[in-house]
């Protein structure tokens, strides 16, 4: 790390404005479960960010501060026993050997920690997701414990050009995979010539690679530098490439391995299956080299999975211990809710960060001194759980024409008792709210930031039966036939029908309030509580009136913009998934939103705002888009939001950070936590 | 006799290759496949690349085919051993289903003896003694256990295990012995979790057999010929033993013949919330996964137990029923 160097660091704070991360737009300004609305980030770092070494404090500049706050070099290295037993017997090259020139060194959460032990974790359909989430994010740079910005990962250091249209990297020196092969450009090289590039393997490469459609450059300089050129400026890159286990974690190969399955390098191979699976699921190889803190070792599919400390891991703590300090992982797959909830009641799992319901609470809380273990409650950063996406490309013409009244939706979300969602379902610790952005996200610190976070995030959310029946009866939307239900304005039946994937208890449990809560205005509703893919083929095919979407984490303002403006053709697009992809094809397929409507709207500021080259102005477009929010709002209906998340950690696992957002799988906790550093407290 | 069991082989043959022609019709019916799900998973993670790579594994897994060609495929290969890949483990159908099938056997062979040994002697004791106290207990007890469905038993079990022991009875091994290789201690650990799925599985399958055995007892012991034998002053142990039990069991070995399918699928439902290594799980997950290889080769592997333990029933009738031939 200190071979950034100062006029670097220079360089790189003088280029915040434009560089800065994305990562700092989301982070709450506290780690409390309910952080205020309207308050900035105080200049004082929260709690746990004071126990990251390479945090910056808010008042600094982002980005540079991380590297060059690094902890000093610790003067000998020691290993774990049962490695040093090895490397007596001669089996192992000495622990100075093994390691890079420039070991990263990482300040640990709380204190130094002891070799031993096996971590034990529960992942839900098969070793997959979750395993990834705490033991695979090792990215090109990781978020900072308080995910405010990036720090030295995998790359020593970085350095963009003015207009970010051109990024050096340089890779740790000596970095070596789990096999001792030593880590180099070219592996991060064969995974963009060889496999992106290679039209017979084609994997897909994401968005930051390809900005506009025409792919980067990508230039070897010498074995640990590597030149990225890209058509249009991408200040953001490496917030995006360091995106949890699935980016740049991946993108860099074992490419003296992956050689021997690929057709073009082995001659035995037929076709790109071996290749393709090996380099999906290189946790369920034994043999794919690693350079994370454990090595896969078994795989038993659909029931384990065993890791072991990496020999060539890279990270020592400040005292010189090479990390990590647990000896063994064990993921056992639990296919049932009941069960993970039972396996962590009798204390079978040592640090299980997702998948516990909030219901759950009462009854982890109740066994805690049993099953010795502490609950800890995360922040989720949902915007809201479920929202109430309207499908404004539902094929019925007449229901949609309701949709785009203004009056219509607010009836709709005002005639929602939001307090008792709160109270029943999410036992009083979310928000009620619309699905806005989080009140932490960068662009609400502007000046305006605070009235239209507000108006956006606020607004129709007081429970209102009359005024919910006043405008209703404004929409035109009345008993007609005074059958006791309301009818569509042209007299002929109206039903709301709120499709929900059967499996997310929390949103089904709120659909039968929202439903109770329409009924009382007159408005017949039915909830489809059906199969997941089911629900998503529905949105598709444009057969959908209403989905409700559990667990929606606000991230990033350009990674996840589909839920402010329809602009990907996803099932998660704000106002249907085909308005998102008339958006994305330029008009070829899909539904376009009708002019002058606030889907139009949005689309159009979508397209103004990724243009601009500064950070400032991009946040500033970005809050006349939510602007559109308030003034016509709500496009899409919020419940409630901003709630926490159980945690089950172990009384004598050391050294979790409990600061996270746990909805956003793309923030990568508790990989973010650094669980290398986690111990056992014998 | 030898000329009737070529024929019901013969017969078997049309019959297994109809049910996974039927069958692989009803897996693909759903909408979508395997990789709408899988999309939809990635997706509620956030992974906005994933879109993209489908197109790519949907020509991986020959996805983009037509059914029919993708059937005929999979079924050519049978006679090479090879039953496909399965989507979601991206390993052969062989290999994941050998891995669960002997321990599937041997939890199903446990519950089938432990329902068998139990079930029958009960329910013979129910029947001559018919509305007596007992006979009473025993029919209350036998509905609770028919009404019952095993994997509520299994929630109970562990809830109660937990409560008063600490200790919540899941898998079939210790952690300890999850990944080691068969050795003494490993047989002494799986005796000690087995039998918690096995007497599960029992419970209701000895429910069953005691309201059959007494049923179908009781029948029998109202015909003529019990009298005679009495009349002729046998004892009233043999009279039941030999002579009317021998008739009334004739129904629970045809049942015998449904059950070689359940001892290679287990009890699905109980294994998932046991969260055992059997076979259930996998076949469930499959079918709701739309993982066709898998949950197809399954299927066919249920048909052929079926079609097989009928034949096996038929002629272990003539064995235990003197008044069956097959000419």
């Amino acid at each position: 790390m200190s071979t950034l160097s100062r006029r670097t660091f220079l360089k790189l704070t003088a280029f915040g404005a434009t560089a800065a991360t994305m990562a700092a737009c989301t982070a709450p300004a506290a780690p409390a479960p309910a952080p205020k609305a309207t308050e900035a980030p105080k200049p004082a770092a929260p709690p746990a960010a004071a126990q990251v070494t390479a945090a910056p404090k808010p008042t600094e500049a982002p980005k540079a501060a991380a590297p060059t706050a690094a902890p000093a070099k610790p003067s000998g290295y020691a290993e774990a026993p049962a490695l040093a037993d090895l490397v007596k017997a001669g089996k192992l090259p000495p622990v100075e050997q093994r390691l890079p020139a420039q070991p990263l060194v990482l300040d640990p959460v709380a204190e130094i920690g002891q070799y031993g032990g096996t971590l034990r974790l529960a992942d839900t359909t098969d070793v997959g997701g979750l395993t990834m989430m705490a033991i695979g994010v090792e990215p090109f740079t990781k978020h900072t414990r308080d995910l405010k910005t990036e720090r030295p990962n995998v790359i020593e250091s970085w350095e963009y050009n003015p207009d970010a249209t051109e990024i050096t990297l340089r890779f740790r020196k000596g970095l070596k995979w789990s096999d001792g092969q030593p880590v180099t450009v070219d592996d991060y090289l064969f995974w963009w010539n060889d496999m992106v590039l290679d039209q017979d393997i084609k994997v897909a490469p994401p968005t930051e690679v390809y900005p506009d459609g025409k792919h980067m450059t990508a230039t070897k300089v010498d074995d640990a530098t590597l030149k990225l050129k890209f058509p249009v400026g991408q200040p953001t890159f490496l917030e995006l490439h360091g995106m949890n286990y699935g980016k740049s974690a991946q993108f860099v190969t074992p490419a003296h391995y992956l050689k021997k399955f690929h057709p073009k390098h082995n001659k035995e191979m037929k076709d790109n299956k071996e290749l393709l699976d090996r380099y999906n699921n290189r946790w369920k190889y034994p043999d794919y080299p690693v350079f994370t803190a454990w090595k896969p070792v078994e795989y038993v599919a659909g029931q384990r999975g065993v890791f072991e400390r990496n020999p060539y891991y890279w990270k020592v703590d400040t005292k010189g211990n090479q990390l990590p300090y647990i000896d063994r992982v064990e993921v056992t797959v639990v296919k049932d809710a009941q069960v993970m909830l039972l396996k962590a009641i009798s204390g079978e799992l040592d640090a299980q960060v997702r998948d516990f319901n909030i219901k759950d609470v009462p009854v982890l809380k109740e066994n805690e001194a049993k099953g010795n273990y502490r609950v800890v409650m995360l922040d989720r950063g949902d915007i809201a759980w479920p929202w109430i996406m309207i499908q404004y490309d539902y094929k019925d013409a007449g229901i949609v024409d309701l949709f785009y009244k203004k009056e219509f939706r607010r009836a709709l979300s005002v005639a929602m008792n939001r307090q008792r969602m709160n109270d029943i379902v999410w036992l009083g610790l979310g928000k009620a709210r619309q699905p806005a952005m989080l009140p932490s996200n960068p662009e609400f610190q502007l000046p305006d930031g605070k009235k239209i976070y507000d108006g956006y995030a606020n607004s129709y959310t007081q429970y209102d039966v009359a005024q919910a029946k006043k405008w209703l009866d404004e929409a035109g939307v009345v008993d007609k036939d005074n059958d006791g239900w309301r009818e569509r304005p042209d007299g002929s039946k109206l039903e709301l029908i709120i499709d929900v994937p059967v499996t997310d208890k929390p949103s089904v449990e709120t659909c039968d309030f929202i439903k109770e809560d329409w009924e009382k205005v007159g408005l017949k509703t039915t909830i489809n509580a059906t199969d997941g893919t089911v629900v998503n083929q529905r949105t598709t095919n444009q057969e959908q009136m209403l989905r409700a979407w559990g667990s929606a984490g606000s991230d990033w303002l350009f990674t996840a913009p589909p839920v402010w403006t329809p602009i990907y053709n996803t099932v998660w697009s704000i106002g249907g998934q085909t308005i998102g992809q008339y958006y994305e094809t330029g008009g070829q397929k899909g539904t376009a939103p009708r002019p002058g409507s606030a889907l139009d709207k949005l689309q159009k500021i979508y397209t103004e705002a990724k243009q601009l080259t500064t950070r400032e102005a991009r946040f500033k477009k970005v809050l006349e888009g939510y602007q559109v929010h308030v003034d016509e709002g709500p496009i899409t209906i919020g419940t409630i939001g901003e709630h926490v998340s159980p945690a089950v950690v172990k009384n004598n696992l050391r050294n979790f950070s409990e600061f996270a957002i746990v909805a956003s799988w793309n923030m990568g906790f508790p990989g973010t936590g650094d669980p290398e550093q986690w111990y056992f407290k014998k | 006799m030898l000329r009737y069991i070529i024929e019901r082989i013969m017969a078997m043959i049309p019959t297994v290759l109809i049910i996974a022609v039927l069958g692989f019709i009803i897996i693909e019916l759903p909408p979508g496949d395997y990789l709408t799900y899988y999309l939809h998973d990635l997706e509620s993670q956030g992974n906005m690349n994933a879109r993209m790579e489908i197109q790519n594994l949907r020509m991986r897994y020959a996805l983009d085919r037509p059914a029919y060609e993708r059937f005929f495929n999979w079924v050519a290969n049978f006679a090479r051993g090879d039953f496909g890949d399965s989507f979601a483990y991206r390993k052969p159908v062989k290999q994941l289903i050998g891995e669960r099938l002997l321990l599937t056997i041997a939890v199903s062979l446990l519950s089938m003896a432990l329902a068998w040994g139990i079930g029958i002697p009960i329910g013979v004791y129910s029947a001559t003694h018919q509305y007596s106290f007992g006979d009473h207990l025993i029919t209350t007890l036998a509905l609770i256990g028919v009404g019952v469905p095993g994997f509520l038993l299994a929630l109970v079990f562990l809830v109660a295990g937990f409560q008063w022991f600490g200790y919540a009875p899941t898998g079939l091994f210790s952690p300890a012995f999850e990944g080691a290789s068969w050795s003494l201690s490993k047989v002494v650990d799986l005796l000690k979790h087995i039998w918690v799925p096995a007497a599960i599985v029992a419970i209701s399958g000895t429910a069953g057999l005691v309201r059959t055995m007494r049923a179908n007892l009781l029948d029998v012991l109202r015909v003529n010929y019990v009298q005679a034998a009495r009349a002729k002053g046998l004892s009233e142990a043999k009279v039941i033993w030999k002579h009317a039990v021998r008739t009334a069991i004739h129904p629970l070995v045809m049942s015998l013949g449904m059950s070689l399918a359940f001892v290679v699928s287990g009890s699905e439902i109980t294994g998932i919330v046991l969260n055992l290594p059997t076979t259930g799980p996998l076949y469930l997950q499959a079918v709701r996964q739309q993982d066709t290889y898998l949950a197809g080769t399954f299927l066919i592997l249920l048909a052929l137990m079926l079609v097989i333990g009928n034949l096996l029933a038929d002629i272990l009738l003539v064995i235990v029923d003197p008044r069956i031939r097959y000419d």
